[in-house]
């Protein structure tokens, strides 16, 4: 938790009691777990979209089911789940690019490819911020849960059972997606590559 | 293997050009969050009263609908008690 000294159980158990200080408690619920969740909400949402509604949806989504919360899992994890969950929700809702084209490039995506095929890249900082946008591109023609995945190991390099904490999926599910997802966005990798020759 | 080099290159240098994210709330948001929250307990029983309402409402349309019409009816087969009273209903056949 982001908040030193802060009771976690206290304050979910003043939310719970729905007193006169459940709305201080419900602020200083949503304070405190408010990076955990912009955090996830922002790796997982496509580059173009506005966090902050999906961001109070998650939180909405969180105190409308806290009675179904059993403590089985540590707090954080649940609402990684709440959070995870309603992010796929909202990738499912939007239309998927079937796939990203060499034409679909700007001139300076296409020289990032060609640099990286040549093995010419080297840690320049323009050149990296247009890879991760090209990789933004490949991401939108995945499924969710395989998007979710490629961000979860690959851009944020989390192991397997960190990953099966955020998602509840169990560690056979996930490695399996996990690696039809790496596999899908290589060949759409590959296929995009094509250009370069 | 030259394929899955370039690949991983291609994953390296996008892990290493992801923007860093905002983990700030923006101005009041805790503040608008919980408000909504604790109006949406206390609109809940208002929405189901509201539910059921308009449920009942649209159960008493079908029944003054329904008995309306069959007041209609019956009041069509036969003549009204008024028009017999002024003497206006058709005369009935003698039976004697």
């Amino acid at each position: 938790m982001a908040n030193d000294g802060f009771d976690l159980a206290a304050c979910l158990e003043r939310v719970r009691q729905r007193s006169r200080d459940s709305e201080d408690a419900a602020r200083e619920l949503v304070e405190a777990l408010y990076p955990l969740v912009a955090k996830l909400v922002h790796a997982h949402l496509p580059q173009r979209d506005e966090p902050e509604d999906l961001i109070q949806e998650v939180f909405m989504k969180m105190f409308a089911r806290l009675e179904q919360f059993r403590g089985q899992v540590p707090f954080e994890h649940w609402v990684s789940r709440v959070a995870v969950s309603t992010c796929i929700d909202k990738l499912r809702a939007q239309k998927r690019r079937p796939t990203v084209r060499w034409s679909d490039l700007s001139e300076e995506e296409q020289v990032v490819i060609e640099k990286i095929s040549a093995e010419e890249i080297a840690g320049e900082k323009q050149h990296e911020t247009l890879a991760w946008e090209i990789l933004q591109k490949l991401l939108d023609a995945l499924a969710p849960a395989e998007r979710m995945m490629i961000t979860l190991l690959e851009l944020e390099q989390k192991s397997i059972a960190e990953v099966c904490a955020v998602t509840g999926w169990n560690s056979g599910v996930v490695r399996i997606r996990a690696f039809r997802a790496r596999h899908k966005l290589k060949a759409l990798y590959e296929q995009l590559e094509k250009g370069t020759l | 293997v030259k394929k899955d080099e370039r690949f991983e290159r291609f994953l390296k240098s996008a892990r290493h050009g992801r923007p860093s994210t905002n983990v700030e709330a923006p101005f009041a948001f805790s503040t608008r969050v919980a408000s909504r929250v604790l109006n949406a307990d206390r609109e809940e029983p208002l929405l189901l009263w509201e539910r059921l309402a308009f449920k009942g409402l649209a159960l008493a349309l079908v029944l003054a609908f329904a008995v309306g019409t069959g007041v209609i009816r019956i009041k069509s087969s036969r003549p009204s008690t008024l028009a017999d009273f002024a003497g206006l209903a058709e005369p009935q056949e003698n039976l004697w």
